[in-house]
């Protein structure tokens, strides 16, 4: 017979640190921490009640400014309201924002892959010497090619 | 058949709860409607957080009938009546002074609250043939 399965979602967020990336400074732990923070704050005793068995961060790079987080089925919404609330982690303020929701985590990087792209274009639209061009395009490749797992 | 018989549902717009509020030991803080508001305030902020503290809640009636304990009638929003409930009965003190929320009554009509249908004495004006 099938066991009952707990059911999650994984949101991909956007840490966006209002002061530019931060290089090994930020712990998944510390992430975590801070995310339940906000939904004690926001949804009290009973809010994190429900999500803090399941609520985690399975990949951070603090570099590219990405996360993806774990939450029960029953409460993405309140655990995506949470951290889009949070105004900072640590002492470091941010604004992040989610930008995809998935039942798995490889839906979560296929996002990011696109979410890369994007702003692969962008930059390169922002730039005019060919030089920086071609160094930024070698550079997303690295990250998209790492963002892939 | 289905579909022969419709009804309608009253308007749902808030839920209304008899409830006493009983403290251990007598507290210095005055017992009153604006009090109750904050205690409620309070219960609903450390159970559901910023999202309850926002529900409205409206004491609509409310008297000491002891030193300890106070009796009051009040409303919630309709949909948020679970999280006030929940709430309410989760509080074990205020202000270091431990007290019990007991909900007596919950309806969605207030005329519900009129009468105790215990307590009440029917006087028959006619009798049934």
């Amino acid at each position: 017979s099938h066991m009952v399965r707990f059911k999650n979602r994984y949101l991909l967020v956007d840490l966006n640190f209002s002061e530019g990336h931060q290089i090994g400074v930020l712990h998944p732990k510390g992430l975590e921490e801070a995310i339940k923070d906000s939904v004690l704050k926001l949804s009290g005793d009973y809010g994190l009640a429900c999500v803090q068995r399941f609520l985690t961060v399975k990949y951070l790079n603090a570099v590219t400014q990405v996360a993806i987080v774990r939450s029960p089925r029953e409460h993405y919404r309140g655990v995506w309201a949470a951290i889009s609330l949070m105004r900072s982690v640590g002492s470091r303020p941010f604004s992040p924002r989610v930008l995809h929701v998935g039942g798995t985590i490889r839906s979560c990087q296929k996002s990011l892959v696109a979410v890369d792209r994007e702003r692969l274009k962008a930059a390169l639209q922002s730039t005019k010497s060919t030089a920086h061009r071609k160094r930024l395009v070698e550079k997303y490749s690295a990250i998209i090619k790492q963002s892939s797992l | 058949a289905r579909g022969a018989c419709s009804m309608e549902k009253l308007e749902q717009d808030f839920y209304f709860m008899q409830l006493s509020l009983t403290f251990e030991n007598q507290p210095d803080f005055v017992l009153d409607g604006k009090q109750l508001v904050a205690i409620i305030h309070h219960a609903l902020q450390t159970i559901h957080g910023q999202i309850g503290a926002a529900i409205p809640t409206d004491v609509l009636k409310c008297h000491c009938s002891s030193p300890c304990k106070l009796e009051a009638l009040i409303r919630v929003p309709f949909h948020e009546v679970c999280k006030v409930w929940s709430a309410l009965s989760l509080l074990g003190s205020y202000n270091g002074v431990r007290c019990v929320f007991a909900v007596q009554k919950v309806s969605a009509a207030l005329v519900s609250m009129a009468v105790n249908s215990r307590t009440f004495n029917f006087k028959s004006t006619q009798e049934v043939k």
